[in-house]
């Protein structure tokens, strides 16, 4: 198991625990990919993807969820919300960007909303 | 939730009506627009939520979906950045639906919320009816204030237009004095009487320019055929309301219209070199975009070096010199465009030019000047009303201090000779005796007994086809106006025969 990755997401749901915001399912994982953390913001459903470095190069989020990336969520999130029966609800999609030491704590975080959204993928 | 913004996009040079239609609604976040946009109005979606977002309106992800109704119809442009706009952000709530009623919005969009103007104000603002408001980029006031009675407002910024909308500010309809507007035309600075010598041929531009007729001159090089046609402009009488209408709708589709240029009140002069493609003169390419023809309707189409254009070009103009007007049909649909113009050609009698010089020796061997001189069909040739040959001046002449007529002297009696044409036909409704149509022709081109025997003659000794006798009546008719004469003489109808003779003398060699 990735340790560092998960204590990224540690910290993340922590962080987003203290915004306010309500953390429904964690590691929501199919056959082709996984989502990080499915979390409700007032009327909104936030996909976020969670991205964790040590190194000292703190790469953009951007560049780590490239277009294939960003397509895997997409569809996790349609089946997730066809599942739910929750097509309805808003959503959008974040990334939540994290710089850590060796002792795993936070040296610089990044919390992007809205950060891609479906234009130009084929709608379910 | 759902909003309506009406705007207009234009097809050829008429506007038509596009409804655009907002949905905002949950589901996965993403920026829709189907009607069949083009590229820069799919490119909308960036520049309308860049705007939304720097004009500080509120904007969250969601689920947007952009109808252009109607949905079988082409949308070009971004000038619908500023409807959509409007529409996502009374689907979101910061406007009511019923403050959009009655107003049509057109209007491309910056990413800081600005306004900027869009090509083709004028006929969508002639395709608005008067009961609605029509909102546009303050940049485009002047071309959009030309139409009488039009309910125009300037906006500059989104969130200005939001604010007029929900009554927080108060904007004045704008309007535009349009008589001075049109009293507003520059002064010309070519002057005819830089061209020295000449006479005969100044006399057949004066009859050219009187009648609206086609002319081509041929002549040696550097003998004053360009220096001529430059100076064409400057005898003619300025557009009429309605001409500057049409022509200006036509430079406005083209883009032609900038810097907040109000209407076009000079006879546009289009001069167009000979390696034009034929969507450039004709009208054509990916937008149906108007052509070289179209940009010189009510105005001058000037071809110097004839022989030099490629012959299917020439051939391409037949039509619309005789009709008036193109259709340009092409996959992607058709549009018919204006193309009334006065054709204006020069050119070398061979490919060396001095042919017809009275000293200078021509080089060229027979074959070649039949080659040369073969470029121009007959056909073409047919259409033109009035051929002169344009000669060398003697030194003497060259160095001849005296003044030649200016271009002001000739202006008015150009004037006076438009005038009498606009009365007569006011009642079937032609400009000049130049677009007289053949049913019209014996009432209005009445010859005393001695000109109708000595057209005759003419005829029958040269030759000459239908179409020839026919134009040849409606320069006698020009000349004779000139002179001021009701019914067509003897001097009219020669005068307009030697004005045809010229192919004769060489295609015929």
């Amino acid at each position: 198991m990735n340790t560092v990755g998960s204590a990224g997401e540690i910290l993340a749901t922590s962080y987003l625990k203290k915004l306010g915001y309500k953390i429904i399912e964690k590691n929501f994982r199919l056959r082709y990919g996984e989502i990080d953390i499915i979390a409700k913001d007032r009327d909104c459903i936030c996909f976020i993807e969670v991205k964790t470095r040590t190194s000292d190069k703190f790469i953009a989020p951007f560049e780590s969820v490239n277009k294939k990336k960003q397509k895997k969520i997409i569809a996790l999130a349609n089946m997730w919300l066809s599942n739910k029966g929750l097509n309805h609800l808003r959503c959008r999609f974040d990334i939540i960007s994290l710089l850590l030491d060796k002792k795993y704590s936070v040296i610089e975080m990044e919390h992007i909303k809205d950060a891609f959204d479906c234009s130009g993928y084929p709608q379910a | 939730m759902l909003a309506k913004v009406e705007s207009r996009t234009t097809h050829g040079i008429k506007g038509y009506r596009v409804d655009v239609e907002v949905d905002v609604s949950g589901g996965m976040p993403g920026f829709f627009i189907v009607g069949l946009p083009d590229t820069a109005c799919r490119e909308s979606a960036k520049r309308v939520i860049s705007a939304i977002k720097n004009s500080h309106f509120d904007f969250n992800a969601c689920k947007i979906t952009v109808n252009l109704a109607p949905a079988n119809v082409k949308k070009e442009g971004a000038c619908f950045d500023l409807a959509i706009a409007l529409g996502i952000l009374t689907a979101r709530g910061v406007l009511e639906q019923d403050k959009l009623k009655d107003i049509v919005v057109c209007g491309e969009l910056s990413l800081d919320g600005t306004v900027r103007p869009v090509n083709g104000i004028l006929p969508r603002a002639m395709s608005v009816e008067k009961s609605k408001i029509f909102i546009i980029p303050e940049k485009n006031v002047n071309e959009a204030t030309m139409v009488k009675e039009c309910n125009v407002i300037a906006i500059q910024a989104l969130n200005q237009l939001i604010s007029f909308l929900k009554g927080e500010i108060q904007l004045q309809f704008c309007k535009a004095n349009i008589k001075s507007a049109l009293s507003k035309a520059a002064a010309n600075l070519l002057d005819f009487s830089d061209v020295k010598g000449n006479q005969h041929a100044k006399r057949a531009i004066e009859v050219a320019a009187c009648g609206s007729h086609n002319i081509l001159m041929i002549g040696p090089p550097g003998e004053g055929k360009t220096m001529l046609a430059q100076r064409i402009p400057a005898i003619l009488d300025d557009m009429t309301y309605e001409e500057a209408l049409e022509s200006t709708k036509i430079h406005s589709i083209a883009g032609l219209i900038k810097n907040n240029e109000s209407l076009i009140l000079k006879k546009p002069f289009r001069c167009i070199h000979h390696s034009i493609s034929d969507a450039g003169l004709l009208g054509g390419g990916v937008n149906l975009q108007p052509g070289e023809i179209s940009l010189a309707h009510n105005g001058i189409l000037f071809l110097d070096e004839l022989p030099e254009f490629r012959r299917n070009i020439l051939e391409g103009l037949r039509q619309p010199v005789e009709e008036g007007k193109i259709l340009i049909t092409r996959v992607a649909g058709s549009v018919e465009y204006p193309a009334k113009f006065m054709l204006v050609c020069a050119m070398n009698p061979c490919p060396c030019g001095y042919l017809t010089h009275p000293t200078k020796e021509c080089k060229c061997s027979p074959p070649q000047i039949q080659r040369y001189l073969n470029k121009i069909s007959g056909p073409l040739l047919d259409r033109i009303d009035i051929q002169i040959e344009v000669s060398p001046l003697k030194y003497s002449q060259l160095t001849d201090k005296a003044k030649s007529e200016s271009s002001s002297e000739i202006r008015k009696r150009v004037l006076e000779t438009k005038k009498l044409q606009k009365i007569r036909y006011k009642p079937i409704g032609i400009p000049c005796n130049a677009q007289l149509p053949p049913k019209h022709m014996d009432k209005y081109c009445q010859l005393t007994d001695e000109a109708i025997k000595l057209l005759k003659l003419a005829i029958t000794e040269l030759s000459l086809s239908t179409r020839a006798y026919d134009k040849i009546r409606k320069v006698a008719r020009t000349i004779a106006d000139m002179d001021n004469k009701e019914l067509i003489d003897t001097i009219h109808i020669s005068e307009a025969i030697s004005y045809r003779s010229l192919d004769r003398n060489l295609w015929l060699e």
